[in-house]
This record gives C-alpha cells, structure tokens and sequence, in this order.
C-alpha cells in the first residue's frame, strides 16, 4: 500500500470544479476562528495599553490589526461558510476595506492649526500641523480670510453659537462669502477648517525699528478668552529686535457677564501695558511709545480666531464602507434569525 | 412639587410595583404577567411626561447632565424591555432580574440634582439624536440578553431552577439572547458610525481615540469577541449568559461612568 506524501498541504479542503481544493496548512492556521477571537482579544489589550499608558504608538494599533485583516482575508480565502453567506461575506470584505482606507487616510492626512486674525487672509501655512508622509500638499491654493466673528454665551463661561464670516475663493477661483461655525466648516480643495472654542483678543500695532527699517504691521494674538481669562499677557519679541515686550491687556470693563446671556466681542474700554527692560508703559488705541530698539504704535483691539483644518480624502469611501458593513451585517442576521426559529435551538447547534 | 417630579416619581412607583410583582410572580410561582406589563406602561406615560416637561421648559433634550441622561435611559431601557416582554413571553419571567437592575439606576437618578445644564453648540444637529437613538437600541438589546442570561445562570441554583422551571431550555434562551447581542451589534456599529460623522464636523475630526470613542469601541470588540466565541467555541449557555452580562458592564461603565471622569470634547468646551 502506497501513503502519499502530503507534508505541507492542510487537511482543510474546499470543493471545485475538478475536485477538492486542498489549502496550504499556514493559510488555514491563519484562517482560523481562533485566531480571530485572540486577535480581538489582542487587539482590545493594545488599545487598553495605550490609553492607559498614554502613548498614541500607531505600531501598537496596527499589528493587531494588520494580522487580523490577514486572518480575516485567508478565511475568506479557505472557509466555505462565506460563499454559502453572502452577507456575512461582504461584512467582512467591507471591515477589510475600512481597514485599508484608515490606513490610507493615515499615509495621506493632515491635521493642523492655524490662527487668523480679523481682516487677516490664510498665507498657505499653518502653525501646527500632522501629515501622513504621503500627503499631497495643496494648501497653497486655499484662499480665504477671516472677516470676523460673534459668539453668543450663556451666563458664565458657557459657549453657544459661533458665527464666523469667511470670504473665499472657491475652486473655479470665484470670491464668495460664507458663515461658518460649530458645525459648518469652510471646505476648500479637500481642506476642511473649523473654528475652534481657541479664541481671543488681537491687539494690532506697527512696530518701526529705532535702526529706520521699515515699519511692520501685524498683530499679538493674546491668551484664548475666556478660557485664560486672567492671563491676557504675552512675551513677544518684535521684528528684527532683540528684546522682549511683555504685553498685559487691561480691561476695565465687564465682559463676561455672570448672570445674564452675552457675546463675546473686543473690549471698548482697556489699555495695553507693556514693560521691557524694567520699563513699563500703558498704552491706550492711538497711542505710541518709543523703545531702545523702536516705536511701538497701538492701533486698537482686533480679535483672533483658532482653525482646526483636516485633510483626508478617504471619509466618503469610509462611510460607504461602513454602511456597506452595517446593512450587510443586518442582512446576514435577517436571513439566518429567519430561516430557524429560536426555539429550535438544540445542544450543538451552533451560530 | 412641579409636574416634571410628580410625573417621575409617580413612574418610579410604578415601575417599584412592577419590579416587585414581577419578583413575588416568580418566586411564588404566579407571574400576572398582564400587570406588570401595564404597570411599565403606565411608568413609561408617567415618565414620558416628566421628560417631556422638562424637554420643553429647557428648550433640549436629556443629553447633557448625569440626572437627564439617567432618566432617558432607565425610560428607554424600560420601553425596549416592555417591547420585548410583550413579543417573547420567555422574556416574561426575567422582569425579576432585570427590573431590580433599572432599580439601581432608579435610585442613582433620584440623588442626582436635577439642575439644568447647558447645551454645546455642537449638540444642536439631527445626528445628536440618531446617534442617541442607536445606542439606546443597543443598549436595550444587550440588556435583554442579560436578563435571559440572568435566567440561564439563577437556573444553576436550586431555587433559581425550581423558579425558571417552566421556560425553555437553557440552549434555547442562549439562542434567543445571542440574536439580542447580534442585534446589539448591528446598532452599536450604527451608533458609532454615526458618532464619527457627528464628530467630524463637531470636533473637525471624525475619531480621535478620547475616552469614551475608546471604551465605546471596546465595547464593540467584546461584543464581537462575544459572537465569534459562540461560533467558535459553541460554549455552554452559562459561558454565554456569562459574556453577555460581561459586554452590559462595559457598555455601562462606557456610557455612564466616562463622560462624567473625563473633560474630553464630549462634554463641551468653553
């Protein structure tokens, strides 16, 4: 009696045409349910580790991941089960392309801040950002600027609506005005910017070196108010200078109303007080001072507003993938909760 | 006393009497399954109202603090336990488990203060209430499965099988409770895929891993865990029962312990 040699090929087989397919045994180890449920089990201790631990290692989130797609793609490989259910089939199939559309947003994103004061048009940079490393960089065509903003609050330090009033150029090179807030993001060239509860005041001033050298306009975006609402100072260094001014705002009047609805707006009433070098001045909207290394010229109070911006082309097939999932899974639990009542249920039956 | 807590605390007593009735029907064998059924009704009106006065004099609905969002959910909860008790009189029975369950989170309610709070501009979207909606159903799914699971495992003690004597098999309430968690499945996915596109234009972001995007996700993979280990496994109904009770705590310790402990954009922002 001749025994063939079948090292290497697993007993796991599926039926074909010509006979029975026998699949290499590491694609059916890698296929197995076990597997799956470790990995889970994997998966849901990595997000613990780095939660707890605080760390945001995407390492950490994407081996779990990456071998469970991997099981997940050689089940549907080896198990008959998902050609005989379709729905369950195309659940799987939709998890696996949301898994490989978050890694492509990931590869191609961007996230970042970006501040602008009121009259003060996007330059194509931002002040923070996160990109994947294969991002495709088009802020360079964003145009738009900020022309200013309300926000309503509760009594106290409780935010309600912003109204953000942007003027932009849209992608046929049209300028248009637009209202953006809470939920409405100014969307140009795939670039969405938000407002932000990062907000504040905006001293404008001119700043003319002692040296003659042209004179700069620009503005000192103070601390968010009124999350900082006793913090209105900053240390800043005007251009081409060496020594810092530190800038306190001094505002004598009541913004912030306690007991009643207001809106947030520049204050009518306040003083800049500046001190360098153990001099200190308070200067009012129209005031001047000179310095040792220039003339400092406050031109009155504007405001600033925080953008978030976020870039990922990959949100519409996200989504698509997503609903394909949840009506899929909905699909497979309809027709097997169908076809056998509950109460048929016996010892060995399984799901 | 305003109407908002007569109407509660005239729901709280009917529900304490169904719970009651429901305890006494199964211990002494005698379920008048008919009463509990419209004492939870009449709670559900009772309560409905007491929400619904409120809702009107805030201007919004029970989404903000911990006294709201407790209330919603003991009325949801028990809307989709009255649903379920109604359609599967198997379920019937553990209204003894379960009501004694929202019992706590009756109490929990009546030492919250029913201070009014402030509603984020971000909360003011259709998709506050779709995302709401689903993960109540969810919750409520999961909640039935406890209760057959509860009944899977009270039937392992001497008094439990003696009261739990006349339903199904242990496999076939197994059964039944692995379709409430896949349905549970189907509108946690539901629920977070709406959360996401909530998020994106609340918070300019669609996930961001905060504390309770995290648990809520983790909550999904035990959930998933829970179904594939079934179809794995084929464990014991009291290894399910066991899991599905396993899934309830984490969703609730998700649901109402994280968004009170964290100041993550879940909570609003000045």
């Amino acid at each position: 009696m001749r025994h063939s040699a079948v090292s290497g090929i697993a007993a796991a087989s599926t039926p074909s045409a010509g006979g029975v397919r026998r699949w290499p045994a590491a694609l059916v180890s890698l296929a197995s349910l076990k597997l799956s449920a470790t990995v889970l089990v994997l998966l849901a201790a990595a997000i613990v580790w780095s939660y707890a631990s605080g760390t945001r290692a995407a390492w950490s989130l994407a081996l779990p991941i990456a071998l469970l797609a991997a099981n997940l793609g050689a089940a549907i490989a080896v198990n008959p089960v998902f050609r005989r259910q379709v729905p369950l089939l195309v659940f799987h199939l939709a998890l696996l392309a949301l898994t490989l559309l978050v890694a492509a947003g990931q590869l191609t994103h961007l996230k970042g801040k970006v501040e602008l004061s009121g009259g003060e048009a996007f330059a194509g940079t931002l002040h923070e950002e996160e990109t994947g490393p294969f991002h495709w960089r088009q802020l360079g065509r964003v145009a738009f600027a900020n022309e200013g903003f309300e926000i309503d609050y509760a009594p106290g330090l409780l935010r309600g609506e912003t109204r953000n009033r942007v003027r932009y150029r849209d992608e046929s090179g049209v300028e248009r005005s637009a209202l953006i807030g809470d939920r409405t993001p100014l969307v140009l060239h795939g670039y969405r910017f938000y407002t932000t509860p990062n907000k504040g005041f905006a001293p404008e001033v001119i700043w003319a070196p002692a040296h003659g050298g042209p004179a700069v306009r620009g503005t000192i975006h103070l601390p968010s108010f009124p999350a900082q609402l006793t913090r209105q100072e900053l240390e800043w260094t005007p251009p081409g200078g060496s020594q810092a001014l530190s800038t306190r705002l001094e505002i004598e009047e009541r913004i912030v109303d306690l007991e009643n609805p207001w809106m947030l707006r520049p204050p009518k009433d306040h003083a800049l007080a500046i001190a360098a070098g153990g001099e200190r001045v308070v200067l009012r909207p129209g005031e001047s001072h000179r310095f040792p290394e220039g003339t400092l010229h406050y031109a009155g109070m504007r405001m600033w507003m925080g953008y978030s911006v976020f870039y990922d082309w990959t949100m519409p097939w996200l989504l698509a993938a997503c609903a394909l999932a949840a009506g899929a899974l909905g699909w497979h639990y309809i027709v097997r909760f169908r076809r056998e009542p509950w109460q048929g249920a016996s010892a060995g039956v399984g799901a | 006393m305003n109407v908002e807590l007569l109407a509660l605390w005239g729901a709280i007593g009917a529900y304490a009497l169904a719970g009651s009735i429901a305890i006494s029907g199964v211990v002494l064998g005698r379920l008048p399954e008919r009463w509990v059924l419209s004492l939870i009704v009449l709670g559900l009106a009772l309560h409905g109202v007491s929400i619904g006065v409120r809702w009107e004099r805030l201007g919004h609905g029970p989404f903000i603090t911990m006294y709201e969002i407790l209330s919603s959910n003991v009325w949801s909860l028990l809307a989709i336990f009255a649903l379920a008790y109604w359609r599967f009189p198997a379920l019937r029975p553990a209204a003894a488990i379960l009501l004694p369950l929202l019992f706590v989170m009756m109490a929990w309610l009546l030492l919250q203060s029913p201070r009014a709070g402030h509603l984020p501009p971000t909360y003011k979207t259709a998709w506050l209430y779709i995302h709401v909606g689903f993960g109540k159903v969810f919750l409520g799914a999961v909640l039935i499965a406890v209760g057959l699971g509860g009944i899977v495992l009270a039937r392992l003690t001497r008094h439990g099988a003696r009261w739990f004597a006349v339903l199904p098999a242990d496999r076939q309430l197994d059964e039944l409770a692995y379709r409430f968690l896949a349905l549970g499945l189907i509108f946690e996915t539901l629920m977070l895929v709406v959360g996401a596109i909530w998020a994106q234009d609340a918070w300019g972001r669609y996930w961001a891993w905060d504390p309770l995007e995290t648990w809520a996700f983790l909550t999904w993979l035990l959930l998933a865990f829970a179904l594939h280990v079934r179809s794995t496994f084929k464990p014991a109904p009291q290894v399910g029962a066991a899991l599905a009770i396993g899934v309830f705590v984490l969703a609730f310790l998700t649901f109402f312990g994280v968004p009170f402990v964290t100041t993550a954009p879940h909570q609003g922002a000045i």
